[in-house]
């Protein structure tokens, strides 16, 4: 290293140490104000055969709605075999512009005995199946669907209860769904 | 050069510099943007509201699941003689038959035992001298769908002889969408006794599927001056046709609901066969509303699956639906069939599976059965003056 070399890496450092001590000393305040504007693009809907007979004798599909729309309960009474459950919910797109990506993330699974399934269909409003989700697993599926300006999608749900296995009293399935406007990352 | 040579490396470092900061200001602008909605989804399983059942058939052996939603049923078809005529025997009464009198012989009642025979009807009435009459019962049945190698009427009768008389029986069967007699026959009457009038009845004169009016009469001719008082008695009329090939006509599985009200279909998912096999299934409800049906024709499904029918709790003693069937098996065939039974109400639809095995279990050696082939049908009261002026041509002769 030549003696030019050595005052130039001297000097740098000079500036980087005279720039640290500035940055430690100086505080600039710059004001920024946050509004928080409170919109619900995507809520929740009844699907067309939500508070429709059931099986069983007086029993009916019950979908209630959480007071914006931004939440779901759904009661049904499946029994052994295959019981399949047409539009009991819609996931509705209210923004007149912007579409949004929709995954799905299971946080409490069915816990079913045997080789019993429970599976969330998920059909656009065309009636093209876009995906199917296990309900007896938790996780969270890729971005699985594009939910159009105005447009909806359209959740079914099918349960086979294996025939041999007790029948739970009762079993609750609890599942989120997330919706972005982007696809570039998997939701957190 | 050395300073364009710097100014160059000034720029670049520049230009990835402000690309980094560019970029990470971009990413955490889209990927902070998350919205999650909470769904609860109860299941409240509950006992199956239909479940199914064994028919309790002859001919048929079902294994039920162990919560009565699918089914395993075997069908052994037999070479059969199908009893076509609904009570044959009169042996708790008259039902499904009806009595056309003739000009004298008005009378006819059922008598729950008459010379030994249990469960009788009784024809008599005074014919005046040098005259003759003519009355018959009749009720209509159908023609099963399936090939026949014989078809034979059988009538058993008593006939009170009475001096200078000639009686005879007759045997027929009245077309009434062509209006003539496919059949018509008449034998002399054995006296006193129980005797039996055999009628065979070329199967070819008859077609599949069609109904006819099965007739069951007696002829008197009274050939001397003063009135006479006449009596017959039938024990039994029989039409008993059977099949050219291994046959089942019947139940196969019952199946009964809760008092919801639901809509009930069958669907062929899969077959197997080996040989040929020929076959209709459909659905009936306890009411009699039936559904369309499933054909198969030469081990080939023709029609897939059944129209829908309504279905609800049904009354004591019956079912809520009859899984039917009639089935031809040519010797030494099988087959395998897998069905969805599938029924809806409101917004749910279940499906239970069902898998039905027909089979010729004697590969094609004779085994014969006897089977009552119970099905009414509505009278045509339009047509009844055509069969009496027709029978009436038949005094004349």
């Amino acid at each position: 290293m030549n003696r030019r070399m050595k005052i130039k890496i001297s000097l740098v450092i000079a500036a980087t140490l005279a720039l640290l001590l500035v940055n430690a000393a100086v505080f600039t305040y710059y004001p920024v104000a946050v509004t928080v504007t409170g919109v619900q693009p995507v809520v929740f809907a009844a699907g067309s055969n939500a508070g429709k007979p059931d099986l069983g004798d007086g029993n009916t599909i019950v979908v209630t709605l959480g007071a914006n729309g931004t939440s779901a309960s759904i009661t049904v009474h499946p029994t052994y075999q295959t019981t399949y459950y047409k539009d009991v919910l819609r996931l509705q797109n209210q923004d007149s512009e912007k579409s949004y990506y929709v995954a799905i993330r299971v946080n409490d699974p069915a816990e079913l005995e045997g080789a019993s399934t429970a599976t969330l269909r998920i059909y656009d409003s065309t009636g093209t199946l876009i995906d199917t989700v296990d309900l007896t697993t938790t996780g969270t599926t890729d971005w699985i669907a594009v939910l159009n300006a105005e447009d909806y999608l359209r959740f079914d749900l099918k349960f086979y209860i294996e025939e041999e296995t007790s029948l739970p009293s009762s079993e609750t399935i609890g599942f989120e769904v997330i919706y972005s406007p982007q696809n570039v990352e998997s939701a957190p | 050069m050395i300073l364009k040579g710097t100014n160059r490396t000034l720029i670049a470092i520049f230009s990835s510099v402000f690309l980094i900061i560019l970029l990470s200001y971009i990413i955490p602008t889209y990927a902070s943007v998350y919205a999650y909605i909470p769904t609860l989804a109860s299941l409240n399983p509950i006992a199956p509201p239909v479940w199914l059942n064994d028919p309790q058939e002859n001919q048929v052996t079902v294994l039920i699941g162990a919560n009565r939603t699918s089914a395993s049923i075997t069908i052994k078809a037999l070479t059969t003689n199908l009893e076509l005529a609904f009570n044959s025997d009169f042996y708790t009464g008259p039902d499904g038959w009806h009595f056309v009198p003739g000009m004298y012989l008005t009378n006819a009642y059922w008598l729950p035992n008459y010379q030994g025979a249990l469960g009788v009807i009784e024809v008599y009435g005074t014919i005046p001298g040098f005259n003759g009459d003519i009355t018959v019962l009749f009720q209509n049945i159908t023609i099963p769908s399936i090939p026949l190698s014989t078809l034979t009427e059988k009538i058993t009768y008593y006939y009170l002889s009475r001096p200078s008389s000639r009686c005879f029986i007759i045997g027929g069967l009245y077309d009434w969408e062509d209006g003539l007699w496919v059949f018509l026959d008449a034998l002399r009457c054995d006296e006193n006794m129980w005797s039996e009038a055999v009628f065979n009845i070329d199967p070819s004169v008859v077609k599949p599927g069609k109904i006819y009016g099965l007739i069951a009469g007696v002829m008197l001719f009274n050939t001397i001056i003063f009135p006479q008082t006449y009596y017959i008695y039938y024990d039994k009329v029989e039409l008993v046709a059977q099949t050219t090939n291994p046959v089942y006509s019947g139940n196969w599985l019952l199946c009964i609901s809760d008092g919801n009200n639901y809509r009930g279909k069958l669907i062929v998912e899969e077959t197997s066969f080996s040989g040929k096999i020929n076959a209709t299934v459909w659905l009936t409800s306890f009411e009699g509303s039936e559904t369309s049906r499933i054909v198969i024709r030469d081990s080939k499904v023709i029609v897939s699956e059944t129209s829908e029918i309504p279905f609800t709790q049904p009354p004591p003693g019956y079912s809520s639906l009859y899984f039917k069937i009639d089935t031809s098996v040519e010797p030494a065939s099988s087959g395998t069939l897998s069905f969805k039974f599938r029924f809806k109400t409101g917004g749910v639809v279940a499906e239970y599976p069902l898998t039905l095995f027909i089979h010729d279990p004697e590969n094609g050696r004779e085994e014969n059965v006897n089977v009552k082939f119970h099905k009414r049908i509505p009278v045509h009261k339009v047509r009844l003056e055509n069969l009496l002026s027709d029978l009436g041509e038949l005094i004349e002769k």
